[in-house]
Parts: structure tokens; sequence; C-alpha cells
């Protein structure tokens, strides 16, 4: 049992891209057990619920795969050529020498200094937040959004720590942004619903 | 105020999970595209699935995007990111489809040409496909609900740890700064939520598994 | 709605290539002020073969700006079009583009999120939300998504960037010229366009930083350009509330210049006011925003007790947008959010001063 709890931490360490060499190996070994693909594929459906209520719905990932299975198994063997510069489409022009050709920073929410977060104060209706980010499902409202105990903030401003929460309040604000911010002359069609719904934990 | 920002350090770059699990499925393990093939199967048939009208045709087209995908990964360079690559794999061939039944509509079954979503004269209005039905979201919302509910019981250092990695998508070792902890501590936390998630919603997702989705 | 006049070398149908872009840059030049920089009116139309197509190529940034606005004023389309910041996270819509006249208008399929259709006729969106059957009515500022926005913006376009050619590319299996839209200082982002060859249609927008590095990209996938799409229909289907909640949405309102709480003590080059609005339920938050042309930067005012305690700063980013938040006072809570560098909200933040109790 402890051997298969230790077991199962790997699939969730894997599903953050998180392990490397050996643990990596194990943990795609562990992955031809039927209850680890359904740890997988119950962790990501955690993950896509908590970012979008509305994915929140069972799969049949195993039909699904053994007919996939099947259908590769019937085509000739995969070429397992290593990436060769071969772009499936360019995506870039190759321009000056300040052109930087690969994506080297995330950002992410940031504090400089302890913070409290801003999901206690209630939504002033710039826009009707439900409804612009699509209608949370009723009910369905993450813990998250909900002001945590006032010692929380405390905790993390104590530990200099430059996070926080994600604000609910901010979508809003984004939202009115986007909608009546200044002009741009270079609006794409629908640039006013840019941002509007990132479901990855990426942003 | 000062301002602290103004030399802003290199953001670490968040480990990219998918490119893993495509470097190993081009180096021969297909048990790594399996992986993703859970991963985003639910994702990629509701695209698929706000494209074509017929629902019988997504497991179809879903299918067809992952084949396509397996056969081309190895022109994938990871410049761009693996989902926003299998994304434009599942809008072709969900378009290629629909054009195909266009010029052979002996062969299409399920009636009216309300499958092709470009004659908006027909359907001037998107709707809720067959599978987005009232029942179809109240079955969500239960899910929705439980994951909530498990949510708000988790311990907060367990809570705290899988918010910052699923909502505000931090790496391990920028929660275990922001957290105060050591990664390994970080990595336990996030399991154990997942796991006491998991303990809730399973039986729902057996219950459910029975439909289509 | 006044339409943006073309600068560029259309106005002067010139025989030979060479000709005909010297001709466009004296009009340019004349069309500018004075204080347009010697390159403009130099400015040579890089590496273009000399067809007539490529010689009517703009190339100052107002004509650029004006080519790919006319054409989506002009032009009917339908297509798949998605968007995805530099952490990878992705959002697409289908599209559906209808011109008559002088009338266009849009309808969009959300393919991500939740279901919903969303029309966007003259000053106003309105979106209907499928699972739960409601509906929300929302004025848009601008008249257009695409209209030249505030046309004394447009005067000071290329004081504030530069275009460069870059070439041609295929997006969406059309070819399409890329300019490069460069900033000329650090309070801004660059734009590299996709420009559809025939119509001038903008195929793909990066939103770049100065190094180059793409922070947004917005692209079309697929496109049928001057698809048959009926504007009376899509009108229709956007009137059509049957089977649909109406959602009340809160009543805004422009604030009177009197009113104005904050300002700034110095401008933040390039930017200019727009507007200032107030949520009529809550007299104690307002939305200002600024913007040079292409970029805008909005300003949130909240009253808040007790604001000053937190002491602290916070920032946000995806893809392009960027936001940082920080009391003002004792009582006032800012929150700065625009297409701009990070840096250029700090100035903002920096710049403001109270003028009234």
């Amino acid at each position: 049992m402890e051997t298969e709890l230790k077991a199962q931490e790997l699939l969730s360490a894997l599903a953050d891209g998180e392990l490397e060499g050996e643990e990596l190996a194990q943990a795609l070994d562990l992955c031809t057990q039927d209850a680890s693909r359904v740890s997988w594929q119950t962790y990501h459906l955690i993950g896509d619920v908590l970012r979008s209520p509305e994915l929140a719905r069972a799969s049949d990932s195993e039909r699904f795969l053994l007919r996939l299975r099947a259908e590769l198994a019937r085509s000739p063997a995969q070429s397992t050529v290593p990436p060769v510069a071969v772009p499936v489409s360019a995506e870039t022009i190759a321009t000056g020498p300040g052109d930087s050709a690969a994506n080297d920073s995330i950002w992410r929410w940031k504090l400089v200094a302890g913070f409290a977060s801003l999901a206690a104060v209630a939504a002033i209706g710039w826009n009707s937040l439900s409804v612009l980010r699509g209608e949370p499902l009723q009910g369905a409202q993450l813990a998250v959004t909900t002001p945590p105990a006032v010692s929380a903030p405390t905790e993390l401003a104590q530990a200099g720590a430059p996070v926080m929460i994600r604000d609910p309040r901010l979508d809003e604000l984004l939202a009115a942004h986007k909608q009546f911010g200044g002009a741009s002359a270079l609006q794409m069609p629908a640039g006013f619903l840019r941002n509007a719904t990132f479901e990855a934990p990426e942003r | 105020m000062t301002d602290p920002t103004s030399a802003a350090p290199a953001e670490p770059r968040a480990p990219d999970a998918d490119f893993q699990l495509v470097q190993r499925t081009v180096a021969g393990d297909q048990r790594a595209f399996e992986l993703l093939v859970i991963k985003y199967q639910r994702r990629i048939e509701r695209l698929i699935g706000r494209m074509v009208r017929d629902t019988d045709l997504i497991p179809d087209i879903a299918q067809e995007t992952f084949i396509r995908a397996y056969r081309a990964l190895h022109q994938f360079r990871g410049e761009a990111q693996f989902y926003t690559w299998l994304y434009r794999i599942a809008v072709n061939t969900a378009k290629k489809t629909l054009l195909d039944l266009k010029r052979n509509p002996v062969v299409y079954h399920a009636g009216a040409p309300g499958g092709d979503e470009d004659d908006e004269t027909s359907r001037p209005r998107h709707e809720l496909t067959t599978d987005e039905t009232p029942e179809t979201v109240l079955a969500a919302q239960e899910i929705a609900v439980a994951v909530n509910a498990a949510m708000e019981a988790l311990p907060a250092d367990l809570r705290e740890a899988v918010t910052l990695r699923e909502i505000e998508g931090l790496s391990y070792e920028e929660i275990a700064q922001a957290m105060d902890c050591p990664i390994g501590t970080v990595r336990s936390r996030i399991f154990r939520a997942r796991e006491a998630i998991s303990a809730r919603v399973r039986p729902m997702l057996e219950n459910q598994s029975g439909k289509r989705w | 709605m006044r339409r943006l006049r073309l600068r560029s070398a259309e106005r002067c149908p010139a025989a030979t290539p060479l000709a005909r872009v010297c001709a466009g840059a004296l009009v340019a030049l004349a069309a500018q002020c004075a204080n347009a920089p010697a390159w403009a009116a130099g400015a040579v139309d890089a590496g273009a073969p000399s067809s007539s197509a490529a010689a009517q190529l703009p190339t100052d940034v107002a004509g650029w700006i004006a080519r790919v606005q006319r054409a989506a004023l002009e032009r009917s389309y339908v297509g798949t079009f998605v968007v995805t910041t530099d952490a990878g996270a992705t959002s697409g819509s289908r599209i559906w583009h209808a011109c008559e006249g002088d009338q266009h208008m849009e309808r969009i399929e959300a393919l991500d999120g939740p279901a919903r259709t969303i029309f966007r006729r003259n000053g106003e969106m309105r979106t209907f939300f499928h699972a739960s059957r409601t509906v929300v009515t929302e004025p848009l500022r601008r008249s257009t998504p695409f209209s030249g926005a505030v046309p004394s913006l447009a005067d000071q376009l290329d004081t504030l960037y530069r275009a460069e050619r870059l070439g041609r590319q295929r997006v969406a299996g059309r070819d399409a010229d890329v300019v490069w839209l460069r900033p000329r200082d650090a309070l801004r982002f660059g734009y590299r366009i996709w420009s559809e060859q025939g119509s001038g249609l903008v195929l793909r927008l990066q939103t770049v930083q100065a190094d180059g590095h793409v922070r947004e990209q917005a692209s079309f996938l697929q496109l049928e350009l001057d698809a048959p799409v009926s504007l009376p229909t899509l009108s229709r289907a956007m009137d059509d509330l049957q089977g649909y909640r109406a959602l009340a949405q809160v009543p805004q309102r422009e604030l009177q210049k009197e009113e104005s709480v904050w300002a700034l003590r110095e401008a933040v080059p390039g930017f200019s006011l727009q507007g200032c609005r107030v949520p009529q339920t809550r007299g104690n938050a307002m939305q200002c925003t600024y913007s040079d042309g292409l970029a805008s930067v909005s300003l949130f005012f909240e009253t808040r007790e007790g604001a000053q305690t937190l002491n602290a700063l916070a920032r946000w980013s995806a893809g392009a947008t960027q936001a940082l938040a920080r009391p003002l006072d004792a009582h006032t809570w800012l929150t700065a959010v625009g297409e701009v560098p990070p840096a250029t909200l700090m100035l903002f933040a920096e710049r403001l001063v109270r003028v009234r109790k």
C-alpha cells in the first residue's frame, strides 16, 4: 500500500512535468496499469474543473484508447527520428539579431511585498462578473475565490512570498478594460474578446 | 514607495509537462502519447463539438486528430506549446470532415445540413450540441460541486499547494518559495490534495461514464 | 463614422514603382505634421518586387493601420481564430463577419470556455450563454472594433512607432505582407502584422517585446474571405431572444471633467485620456482609459479604507496584458491594466496625484 501511494505520487508529479531521469521512467512504467491511468485521468479532470467548471465530465478514455491503439497498430511504424528542423508551420519570421526564438519567460502573479488577497472585496459591478466569465455553475464557486481565513494572507506575507491568489475581481477589471479600454486601431476581429477565457494553468 | 520591480529578474520557466511526454513518444514510447491523449481528450472533444453539430461525429474526429498528431509528432519542434499545436490539428480535422461531408451528402446520415455550421442561414445561432443538454450540464455541475466541496474540506496547506499549481500555474520550485517549504513537501501536498479530491469525485465519474459524456 | 484616409502610395498613381513610392512619400509628408521624421519621407518598400500590388503598400504606420482597417470594414469573411499567449494558453473562436454598405457586424462562437455566442453590431455586444439560457447586452466603447477610434491619435502613430517590412509569409492558406510596427521607446510593445496581400485584412497579429519575443499571438487558422455572410440574417439572429432570459447590466455613466479625483501630474508620453466612467450603483469606483492609438491602459480607482496598510504592489501578466495593483493613499486602491510593458503601468501609477477631495 505504501509503495502504491509512492507510485501514485510519481504520477501526480509527472502531471506537473516535475519528474526527471529515473523517476520519469518509473512513472511511465506505471502507466501500463489501468489504475494508474485512472488516476492520471482524474488528476487532470480535477485541474480542468478547477479552471473551467463546465469541463467537468466523465470521458470514456479507456474505450477511446483501445480504438486509438488499434488504429495506430494498423498504420506503418511511427518514425522515431528525433525532432528535426522541419517546422509544422513557420510561426515566426526570422528577422534581425534581436529576435529571440525561444520563449524563455513565463509571467506570474508576483507580489513584491506581503499582500492580502483582494478576494475579500465584493464585486463592484464593473461588469456582471459571472456573466462575462461565462457563469461559473451555481454552487460551483471555487474555494479559492472565497476570502481565505484572515491568517492565511499574513502567513504568505510573513514568508515574504511573492505570490498572490488570483483575484476574480481582477478578471472583472480585465473584462471592463477590454470592453471600454482606450482606443486601439489594431483590434483584430473580436479583439474585445482577447483573453476572454484561458483554461490552462499557464496564461 | 520605491519600485523594486524596476530590475525584474528573469522569470523561471515552469517545466513543460507536455514536452517531456512528447519527447518520450518520439523516442518510441507510445504510453507517453496515451497519457497526452487522456489529458486532452475532453478538451479536444469539446472543441470539436463546438465546430460540428452532430455529436456522433465527435469521437471519430477526435480519433483522427490524435492519430494525425501522433504521426506528425516527430515534426513538432516544441517552439509552440503542444496543446496549441494539437488544437490546430483538431480544428483542421473538423473542418476537413465537414467539407468531406458536404461533398458527399449521401454518406451523411445524421440528418439535416445542420451539421454544417457555415450555413448560418439554416441555423443562425449556435445552440448547444445534443450533448450539452440540461442533463449533462447538471451532471457537470455535480462533479464541479464535488470538486469544490473537496477543496474546501482540504487542510489549508494542501489547498494552497494545489491552488498555486492548478490555478496559478506555478512550478514546484515557485510554490516551495511561496510556501517556504522544501520541494518534496510541495510534491507531496499536491499529491495528497489530488487524492483527497479524487476520492470524492471518482464515484461520480463511475456513475456517469456510462453516458457519452 | 469617420474613416482614416489612406496616406500612402495609393493616392499617387505614378507609373514606375520607384516614382510611386516617392510620390507616396511626398503625400505622406504633406499629410503629416511638420515634425514627421525624415525616414518616413524616404522609406523604401524594402524587398518588394516591382509589381503594382506591392508598390501600393504603405510605408508608414498610419498607412498600414488605414489599410488593415479598411479591409475589415469592407470585406465579409468567415474564419477560425485562435489567441495564444507565450505561456501556451489558447483560446479559439469561430467568426462570421458581414459587411453591407456602411454596416458590419460579427457573430462569434466560442470554441473554448462556456458555450456562448457573441454578436457585435455597432456599439453593442450581445452574449448568449447557452447552458443557462441567459443573454446579456453591453455597450462597447468603440462604435466598431475597427474604427480608427480616435482620429487625432492616428496622426501621432508615426511619432511613436515605425513600420518595418519583413517580407511575405503564408497564413491560413493566404499570402500576407508582414510588417513590424516597432515602438520608438520602451513604453509600449510592438506589433507584427500579417496583412492579407489582396485585401489587407489582418490574418495574424503578434504583440512583441523589443527583443522580438512574442507575448501574444492572435491568428486565423482558416479564413474564407468574401464569404456570403448575410448581415440581415445575423441581425435577426442577434435580436432573437426567444428562450433566453435577459440579464440586466449595471449602467455606467461618463464622468465629467470636474468630477475627476485623480490626474496625472505629468503625461505618460504618447498616451492621452479617452474618458472616465463610473458604475452607477457604486460611486466609489472609477475607470479611466488612456490610449496611444495602438495600446490602451485602464486605471481603476476604488475607494477602500485602510488601503495603505497593505503597503504592497502586485503584478500580473498574461500574454500582452499586464496589470498592477497598489494603494495610492489611505483610501484609494489603484489597479492598472493595459497591453503595455509593466514599467509603463508603474509610470502611470507614480504620476497620479489627487486633485479633489
